[in-house]
């Protein structure tokens, strides 16, 4: 079938309806985060009268020590998807060197590549990232780092497969033949192959670590200082929030973490068009 | 003798051991095509891709000008022996235009390019300014097939393994570049292995055949040109 | 008897491209009709079309009625009893398109099943005689075998039984030797020789197997239908300039061709270039040209080009 050449390229990034929405939300969550400081009415270091329910001077009433709710919703946007998105990037950049050096090179690298991330992969993930956290001196660095050790894995072994598969392929034959050297041809031709996956598998990844640090930061392993959704829910339990029914409390925290989780996912819709 | 092969062989390990290529012994000289002609799963392939240093022996020898050369192949060797593969549109990168894949031999090797100098060259293969900056998946299967011989001959081989180069083209593009190969090689004496399953091709342009079988070359004594 | 009449599909997209422009084929039962062309000129999309397996964009113009049926108005439930049942299709070589995880025999003994209301036991001991019917010996064996087991040529041979399997009036294969070697090439041709009741259209980029297997051609070019006649005289004595120049390109013929410069990308064919499409490639050309000019008959043998006017 032909179609009509008119020398324009494609687009960057197409996007679907899935990926429109997920956008959104993300975007939405974007500007909250960078904007904390005006849209946020208190500091929400603030101490003041502890449980007040929702009224007009507090929209999200206010925890056990007074600080307002809202307020720290607000900067805890900042933490969560600050820790989510470093802890994807730096999973998305482990996993893409793993699969490029053990699927390009092949052989004793690749057994010994293969070998850590079959371990890796068995290791049970959030105990390690318990133990880690607890170990390492506490911190948004720690929380990421735990996560990043275990959370590779997957991506790279999708990544490892689509890299031997690319390599089979006659133009990266003709790229060694030509004489082009290694590092070029993985740079400037593999990895632009690959870019569907990795933004695909970046996207899911944010959510996955978003979700770990909640997990983290309600057991209140996470970043002690910090206001982050996962540690402000910590709180709503820990301080019999929950059977208190201040449901202000527990459920922005819930929800705001859900809707972000959801809007990565989304996003990881990438490539998947609707057939038309 | 500028290409000689001495007992080459693929063994495949496994539950199957398969023996790809079973000592073959080819030659090949400046300004010569010799055919590898088969059925597909013979070997040729197999030879033609150990012989451009793609795929590692098991055992035996190649000798280019009458030094061994082994994988991986480096500097002059490498420059010397091209290969050109049966799909064309998988013989670039698909995320690149075409202007990016056709410069990377002049970056390589240093060589002297200008906009103009490489659209000059080109237009020898009916390409032109608009097929520059498409994507492989907006070019035809013939225009990038002459495509991936004009970037090949941009570094002045001596040796061209050609893999069924023409078997997924129509027969006038087929033509065409066959005509264009035999071209080049009246005027810079390059030496081709043309690796086919298609004989008349083969008889048409080879001053010689190696008649392949389940990994078994024979040289044919006596074709008739 | 198949009867295509002025045929004509386009997609529609931002930039909409006719595939096939004007085609006209009449097929009486029996006939073996062999399409030639390159890849681009539309010939696949035409069995598409034929079968209306082409994607929700395709718009198709014109008629195609199989024995006086209209094809084109057929509701889908009478299209799936005609598809496989009465007129069948073969696609591409190297039988790829068969089920890794169904056993062969299954595969082949399906249109049974699905058109004869066999049960399956049925289907299954039928698809037996038919593999031996192609040629492909301990058909006992081979129907309880997966197709990996099967080599390139075995493969394409049981899509060939599959596709006759419920008993079509008509065939349509699609390049059914695209990638295979001249071994096999002669094996489907050999398989397809089989087929002797049932009426075959088939589609080929492979000169030498369209001779073998068609009793008319076809030639093909950007969409349009060149030239059309007889397989020896089309192949021995070609009319139209594009035709022969396919027959002096192939290597048989010494791979020699008469064209000013190289094939121009297959740009959307639309009229409103208009004119002969061969026009840029065409060392025969005239003024006469720049209309695109009508399908001309010279006693039987069809041919789209102004060179032959006065013939009419």
């Amino acid at each position: 079938m032909n179609t009509k050449f008119t020398g324009e390229r494609r687009p960057v990034i197409r996007m679907n309806a899935a990926m429109k929405w997920g956008a959104t939300i993300v975007g939405l969550f974007l500007i909250i985060a960078v904007f904390a400081p005006l849209l946020a009415p208190y500091d929400p270091y603030k101490m003041g009268t502890p449980y007040i329910k929702p009224c007009a001077e507090h929209w999200l009433g206010t925890n056990d020590v007074g600080q307002d709710l809202l307020s720290e919703m607000i900067y805890g946007t900042r933490v969560s998807l600050f820790i989510g998105v470093f802890t994807s990037i730096i999973v998305t950049v482990i996993s893409a060197v793993v699969a490029l050096v053990s699927g390009y090179y092949r052989g004793p690298a690749d057994k010994v590549l293969t070998a850590l991330t079959n371990v890796a992969m068995a290791l049970p993930g959030i105990a390690l990232t318990v133990l880690l956290v607890a170990y390492l001196n506490p911190g948004k660095l720690s929380v990421i780092i735990s996560i990043s050790v275990t959370a590779w894995t997957g991506t790279a072994r999708i990544l490892r497969s689509r890299v031997i598969q690319l390599c089979e392929m006659p133009f990266i034959k003709i790229e060694k033949s030509i004489g082009m050297n290694d590092f070029v041809i993985m740079v400037k031709h593999i990895i632009p192959n690959l870019r569907d996956i990795i933004l695909s598998r970046a996207a899911l990844s944010v959510s996955s670590a978003m979700m770990t640090e909640a997990g983290l930061s309600f057991l209140g392993l996470g970043d002690y200082g910090e206001k982050s959704w996962g540690s402000i829910l910590h709180y709503a339990f820990y301080q019999n929030g929950v059977i208190r029914g201040y449901y202000w409390w527990y459920l922005p925290p819930i929800l705001c973490t859900s809707l972000a989780v959801l809007g990565f996912m989304l996003l990881g819709y990438y490539g998947a068009q609707k057939w038309s | 003798m500028l290409l000689q092969t001495d007992k080459l062989t693929k063994k495949y390990t496994g539950s199957h051991g398969l023996t790809a290529v079973s000592e073959a012994c080819i030659s090949l000289d400046s300004g010569e095509t010799v055919g590898l002609f088969g059925e597909s799963g013979s070997g040729k392939s197999t030879l033609g891709q150990m012989i451009a240093g793609l795929l590692k022996p098991t055992s035996g020898s190649i000798y280019l000008d009458g030094k061994e050369i082994r994988m991986p192949y480096r500097g002059s060797c490498r420059r010397q022996i091209q290969i050109l593969f049966q799909h064309p549109e998988t013989s670039f990168n698909p995320a690149l235009t075409l202007i990016k894949n056709m410069t990377e031999p002049y970056s390589i090797y240093s060589l002297p390019c200008s906009y103009e100098s490489l659209l000059n060259d080109l237009s020898n293969y009916g390409l032109y300014e608009e097929h520059l900056y498409r994507t492989p998946s907006q070019l035809s299967g013939g225009e990038l097939q002459r495509a991936a011989l004009a970037r090949i001959l941009t570094i002045e081989p001596k040796v061209i393994v050609l893999d069924e180069p023409t078997s997924m083209l129509d027969v006038i593009t087929q033509a065409q570049i066959m005509n264009l190969l035999k071209e080049y090689q009246d005027k810079h004496g390059t030496a081709y292995i043309l690796i086919s399953h298609n004989r008349v091709l083969c008889e048409r342009t080879c001053d010689r055949i190696y008649n392949v079988e389940k990994g078994i070359f024979t040289e044919e004594k006596s074709l008739s040109v | 008897m198949l009867e295509l009449n002025h045929v004509s599909v386009e997609f529609m997209s931002d930039n909409n491209v006719l595939a096939v422009d004007d085609v006209s084929l009449r097929l009486l039962d029996g006939s073996r009709t062999a399409i030639i062309g390159e890849t681009g000129s539309g010939k696949s999309v035409l069995l598409l079309a034929i079968l209306r397996l082409l994607p929700p964009n395709a718009v198709v113009s014109g008629s195609i009625a199989a024995d006086g049926e209209d094809l084109l108005a057929a509701d889908s439930k009478r299209m799936q009893q005609i598809r496989g049942g009465i007129i069948s299709y073969i696609p591409q070589g190297g039988g790829a398109s068969l089920n890794p995880l169904l056993k062969v025999g299954f595969q082949v003994g399906e249109p049974l099943i699905e058109h004869r209301k066999y049960t399956k036991r049925q289907a299954f001991e039928a698809s037996i005689p038919l593999l031996r019917r192609f040629n492909l010996s301990h058909e006992e064996e081979l129907a309880y075998s997966y197709p990996h087991t099967f080599s390139g040529g075995m493969r394409q041979r049981a899509m060939v039984a599959m596709g006759i399997a419920a008993g079509p009036k008509i065939v349509l294969a699609d390049e059914p030797t695209k990638g295979l070697d001249e071994k096999r090439v002669r094996m489907v041709a050999d398989a397809l020789d089989l087929i002797e009741d049932e009426t075959l259209l088939c589609v080929t980029h492979d000169i030498n197997f369209a001779k073998s297997v068609g009793r008319d051609i076809c030639v093909m070019y950007a969409a349009q239908q060149v030239e059309f006649g007889d397989s020896k005289e089309v192949i021995g004595h070609p009319l139209h300039p594009y035709t022969r120049n396919m027959m002096a390109a192939m290597p048989e013929n010494g791979m020699r061709y008469q064209e000013s410069g190289f094939a121009p990308s297959h740009d959307s064919y639309t009229d409103e270039a208009g004119g002969c499409r061969y026009l840029n490639r065409c060392r025969e050309h005239m003024e006469r040209c720049a209309v695109t000019p009508p399908l001309f008959d010279i006693n039987g043998h069809k041919v789209r080009c102004w060179k032959y006017a006065s013939s009419n």
